[in-house]
């Protein structure tokens, strides 16, 4: 412990005898390593793992039930209501559920102010909470279908009862009473692998969940891609027509379920075609979480491409910190050979350098971590569609201290190495 | 106190073999006073380089103190160094931002004493060599005689068994040097072994044994003063 404050002592000493040296160094290294780390932060983002222990059980329904005669889109992630309510109803998979995103204008229904609040809205099924991992604070999920029961989440709580319990509440929606059954915890899902399409995977989730048959019965516009082959006045209407909006996500615990679920679905599609409903070939597929977000490249490319370069960038900041060190080892060659002359081993002389790298690293990395806060910051305000993800989670911080110290160390070890090689006869002169 | 036998050391290059020391034996009783002479490039450093174990020898056998160096780790030797042998540079080197307090405490922290033990020794050694009152002073601070007493006081703030010292008034004036030497002789009273190498006949006529050194062999023994039972004796108690 003695000798470990003694390196430290020296490591300060040497810091004050050539501060500006030291302080290129320290920039050198951390302006790669923070822009990297920024960079490395929105990937990590972007492709972590939104649901984990259950990504590789939900699954995104894709069918190709298209009724127009040129079907250029292959299998479709929108489908129509009847072939979704099919799959809700069918009760092969462990959970099914549809929705579609809509937005509406909330207010509480006891409020003397006026004031509406824009929300991003899912009609859905009660499924959907249990499926997706969505936990209530208070309350639970509507029991009917077709109530004018709805669940909110943690956001729209605060803003309009304080975060209070507000099971038994109402809110005014489109002109409409509401009861509030359910009160979601905080919840972030990123990438929000629900509603992965349109560049809304880094949406936050929604604010309002109402029964999909309600929304569609109150003609709740659907805020997301939709296809029909048929026209339609009212959104009641496309659970007869062909209109195709509505995702539908299932779960399957097991391969076999997987494969129970796929045999039905191909069954209901060539049901479909035999009947005319459709004219194209059964094309169904199912998509887990993770190759779900991958189809839809929710990984930004041009930023992997970037990170990439960053990456260059950084090795690039290790070489010159690298070049640096050695001619600064070269400089500080008399101290270090006089030591060992004196009685100092080389590993000791070597360990002094190492505590000095590791103390360079740990400078390094909270330096990178201010450039990193501050080019995401950065990024913010140039990037909208980067916004999102332009967050250092707490992992990549950890990430951080220990590219720093790598680099730190990955700097000097060839100039330490090189120092201790070096013979101490030549001290005597 | 130390004993080579047949050593040898030879550079090697691409073409050229150096034989720097060639089956070279010497025996240095405790409590000598050695003075090492010859022309340049005769094997002067290379026997101080060799018996501060700051070199390596190709053949031969070296004890030191009764130890054996042959085959010894890098941690081994650089103990050997530590604990027994003080060294004395002609130029001094002292690191020049460290005060000399910091300065001699540097060998006694890599021999793991406690704090108390370090400064006892270093007030008594910069005591020793008159510079007690100067210890908070940059090595810039004093003149060339007063940084070569610092290295002295480094020296022997370790109690060696054996100082090595390399023509440690080389860069002196005489006044200066006639100061140094006597404070070596001073310290060879007390009973420390000293091997110095010197260019000057007249420092080399003042101590116990000259031996001269040409083509990397001894090729001359003078004899001056053969040491005294009392420097022995005091070797034994060495302690500053």
């Amino acid at each position: 412990m003695e000798m470990f404050t003694y390196y430290v002592q020296l490591c300060i000493r040497n810091f004050k005898r050539t501060p500006l040296f030291f302080a290129l160094i320290m920039l050198t290294l951390s302006i790669g390593i923070g822009t990297l780390l920024a960079n490395l932060s929105m990937l990590s983002l972007m492709s972590q793992d939104p649901i984990p222990g259950k990504s590789d059980q939900i699954f995104s329904v894709n069918m190709n039930t298209y009724a127009g005669a040129n079907n250029t889109f292959g299998s479709m992630h929108t489908i129509r209501y009847s072939d979704a309510k099919a799959i809700v109803d069918a009760g092969v998979a462990n959970r099914a559920t549809m929705h579609y995103a809509t937005n509406v204008y909330s207010r509480r229904a006891d409020s003397q102010d006026l004031t509406r609040y824009s929300s991003a809205t899912r009609a859905t099924t009660a499924s959907f909470f249990a499926m997706m991992g969505a936990e209530f604070a208070f309350g639970e999920a509507w029991k009917n279908e077709h109530s004018n029961n709805i669940v909110i989440g943690h956001e729209l709580n605060i803003k309009l009862f304080g975060g209070e319990n507000s099971v038994g509440e109402q809110l005014e929606l489109q002109g409409q009473i509401y009861n509030i059954v359910g009160v979601l915890k905080p919840w972030i899902m990123k990438p929000l692998f629900y509603h992965a399409t349109e560049g809304r995977a880094f949406n936050k989730t929604d604010d309002i969940f109402v029964p999909i048959e309600v929304a569609i019965d109150n003609n709740w516009a659907i805020h997301a891609r939709a296809l029909s082959t048929d026209d339609y006045t009212t959104l009641s209407e496309t659970r007869q027509v062909n209109a195709y909006y509505i995702q539908a996500f299932v779960e399957l615990v097991d391969a076999q379920q997987k494969l129970a679920f796929q045999t039905f679905i191909d069954g209901h599609a060539q049901q479909l075609q035999e009947k005319g409903n459709h004219r194209h070939e059964v094309d169904n597929r199912l998509y887990d979480v993770n190759d779900w977000l991958e189809y839809n490249e929710v990984v930004n490319k041009d930023l992997l491409a970037f990170t990439f370069a960053t990456g260059l960038f950084l090795l690039v900041c290790i070489f010159n910190a690298n070049s640096l060190m050695l001619s600064r080892y070269q400089a500080g060659q008399f101290e270090s050979n006089l030591r060992r002359a004196v009685g100092a081993s080389r590993k000791q002389v070597f360990y002094q350098g190492v505590i000095e790298s590791v103390i360079l690293g740990i400078t390094c990395a909270l330096v990178s971590l201010v450039l990193a806060i501050s080019l995401l910051a950065l990024y913010r305000q140039l990037f909208e569609d980067l916004a999102p993800v332009a967050e250092l989670p707490l992992h990549m911080v950890v990430i951080g201290f220990g590219v720093a110290l790598t680099s730190s160390l990955l700097s000097t070890i060839y100039p330490l190495v090189q120092g201790a090689r070096t013979p101490l006869a030549s001290i005597l002169k | 106190m130390l004993s080579m036998k047949n050593i040898s050391r030879v550079y090697r290059s691409d073409t050229i073999q150096t034989h720097a020391l060639r089956d070279f034996n010497l025996q240095v009783e405790a409590g000598e006073f050695v003075a090492v002479t010859g022309p340049s490039g005769s094997g002067k450093s290379t026997f101080l380089n060799v018996a501060g174990l700051l070199d390596d020898f190709n053949e031969g056998e070296y004890i030191l103190d009764g130890t054996s160096v042959n085959g010894l780790s890098d941690d081994d030797l650089s103990r050997l160094r530590n604990e027994k042998i003080g060294f004395i540079f002609q130029n001094y080197n002292l690191i020049p931002d460290y005060s000399i307090y910091d300065n001699v405490d540097m060998p006694l922290r890599y021999r793991g004493l406690s704090a108390k033990q370090r400064r006892s020794r270093i007030e008594h050694a910069l005591e020793l060599v008159g510079l007690a009152s100067r210890h908070a002073y940059l090595p810039s601070q004093l003149s060339g005689g007063q940084q070569q007493r610092v290295a002295i006081a480094r020296a022997l703030a370790g109690e060696p068994k054996i100082l090595l010292a390399d023509e440690p008034t080389g860069n002196l004036d005489s006044l200066m040097a006639r100061q140094i030497m006597d404070l070596l002789k001073e310290i060879n009273k007390k009973g420390s072994t000293i091997i110095m190498v010197t260019h000057d006949p007249d420092q080399a006529r003042e101590v116990n044994r000259n031996i001269q050194i040409i083509d990397g062999q001894i090729t001359d023994y003078s004899i001056y003063a053969p040491v005294s039972k009392a420097q022995t004796a005091n070797q034994e108690t060495l302690s500053i």
